[in-house]
């Protein structure tokens, strides 16, 4: 166990006194991030899918295809919460479900369309994600991979990415500087 | 069509898993699971639950058949899921018929909204200790969703339900506001749900956070009181001057920034602020005191669920 020594606490910073504003959410986060990381264990995917689920497709494979999601990503310009929604979804589902090579890319931008449809304003159409498979999919094939993906997560899509903590662990990160690093701003 | 995935680790195949409609309890169908008993209205029915005896209230939605399933209802589910709270309606099930293009979602049963029961009760109304009991219960569902970072964007008498044996109130229809906004599928005969709306979503340049579910709250606290609504306009064009000439106009002093993102701002008249012990009468000292914190115009300054629970007035 690690022992605190409790003579440090009034050097520790409060990093969300800065902020009193609601749309920040900074009155809950205490509370909003312990309820994140409990939902993270609950709904991680299994480290070893390829080896333990997946037959037909490799490592290598499913990094071409996130990849290739990170460009279509910014062809559409989709928010990149969608994109970490979307890579935790391909993950999740990839841990259940068993997977032939040709239809990986079917999996992913099903996974895309979902993750749009949760998190964009204006969701880019099915018919958008088949034109950027260059035609390899109908809609019909979409629409019957999104019912499965639904199924199989049951419907369980609220599920904390890496970019909720990100946000955070920067705060903390930039707690004693004056300005923050633009940088980060485009995560 | 011949699919070839498969579910891993039960074996199973999903063309089999196609032929059961139901996600949760995938055994048997809607139909050999829960009994129709009554419509309540288009699409919605109450039911009985064969295996357990419960009545249940089911939704049906349908929804165009080339885009799949729509985004807010993807949203509504999920939120549904990771949330379990006694003042939070429970999705018991949900059944995909995706043949039909349609979703059933099983709720546990919801028969009598806010307000309807301020019509056929108005004298269990009259009792202080109701409206507080009623009032603790709608902040604990609220703080609780907020500290999942998650806003309801649409409270309303109508969708708050009561349990008249136990007064156990629930909040339903969780949409996300940004959704709220974009949809055309708000049911025209739908009570007016921009009486409750926050002023800060009322403008322009909208400003979306925790805030506008407690001033939903506060207006739902003084129709508790005086069984109408506190800003009761004809439309949503009308709403905002409604909210001025009760809480007054807001100023650079009262609120901080408001004329960036209402632009609007000087063709209403100057209101000074009413004497809610007026309009709210017979609410304690300390209830008004928890109203005018509930109904402050700037989100910045306007009390949050959590802190009105720690509130005098509910203390004693």
């Amino acid at each position: 166990s690690i022992k605190v020594d409790s003579s440090n606490d009034e050097e520790i910073l409060d990093i969300d006194s800065k902020h009193k504003d609601p749309q920040m959410c900074s009155l809950y986060a205490v509370e909003l991030y312990n309820n994140l990381r409990v939902t993270e264990l609950k709904w991680r995917s299994s480290s070893d899918y390829m080896q333990t689920v997946q037959q037909d497709i490799t490592q290598e494979m499913r990094g071409i295809l996130v990849d290739w999601l990170v460009e279509v990503c910014e062809e559409y310009r989709l928010a990149s919460e969608t994109l970490y929604l979307t890579v935790t979804l391909i993950d999740r589902c990839l841990s259940k479900m068993y997977i032939e090579k040709q239809r990986l890319q079917l999996l992913g931008i099903t996974c895309m369309l979902i993750a749009s449809k949760y998190e964009e304003i204006c969701a880019p159409r099915v018919e958008d994600f088949c034109f950027i498979t260059d035609g390899t999919y109908t809609r019909r094939e979409v629409l019957d991979m999104e019912y499965q993906v639904l199924e199989i997560l049951s419907f369980n899509l609220s599920v904390p990415t890496v970019k909720k903590f990100l946000r955070r662990f920067i705060l903390a990160a930039q707690s004693s500087y004056k300005v923050s690093f633009v940088e980060f701003e485009y995560l | 069509m011949n699919i070839k995935v498969g579910v891993y680790s039960s074996g199973r195949s999903i063309s089999d898993l196609r032929l059961r409609v139901s996600i949760h309890s995938s055994e048997s169908s809607l139909m050999e699971k829960y009994k129709l008993i009554a419509k309540i209205k288009k699409g919605v029915f109450q039911g009985l639950c064969l295996l357990s005896s419960q009545t249940v209230t089911l939704k049906q939605l349908g929804f165009p058949d080339n885009e799949g399933v729509p985004g807010s209802l993807i949203k509504e589910i999920t939120l549904l899921q990771a949330m379990r709270h006694a003042n939070i309606i429970k999705l018991i099930d949900v059944v995909n018929h995706q043949e039909q293009s349609s979703i059933v979602l099983v709720y546990e049963s919801m028969e009598t909204n806010l307000t309807s029961f301020i019509r056929i009760y108005p004298k269990v109304m009259k009792i202080p200790r109701t409206i507080k009991e009623l009032l603790r219960q709608i902040l604990l569902a609220v703080s609780y969703y907020h500290s999942f970072d998650i806003v309801h964007g649409g409270i309303k008498p109508a969708n708050t339900f009561i349990d008249p044996a136990t007064n156990t109130l629930k909040i339903t229809d969780f949409v996300w506001p940004r959704t709220l906004f974009n949809s055309n599928t708000e049911d025209p005969n739908e009570e007016l749900g921009f009486c409750y709306k926050a002023p800060e979503i009322l403008v322009e340049h909208k400003q979306f956070s925790t805030a506008i579910d407690v001033w939903s709250v506060g207006c739902i606290f003084a129709e508790m009181v005086t069984q109408k609504p506190l800003f009761s306009a004809t439309s949503e064009f009308h709403q905002l001057a409604k909210i001025f000439s009760i809480v007054g106009t807001p100023s650079e002093e009262t609120w901080p920034g408001f004329s960036r993102i209402y632009r609007y701002l000087h063709i209403y008249s100057h209101c000074k602020p009413k004497d809610l012990r007026k309009l709210v009468p017979g609410l304690e000292p300390a209830g008004i005191d928890l109203l005018h914190k509930l109904l402050y115009m700037d989100p910045k300054g306007r009390i949050t669920a959590r802190q009105a629970l720690e509130h005098v007035y509910f203390q004693n």
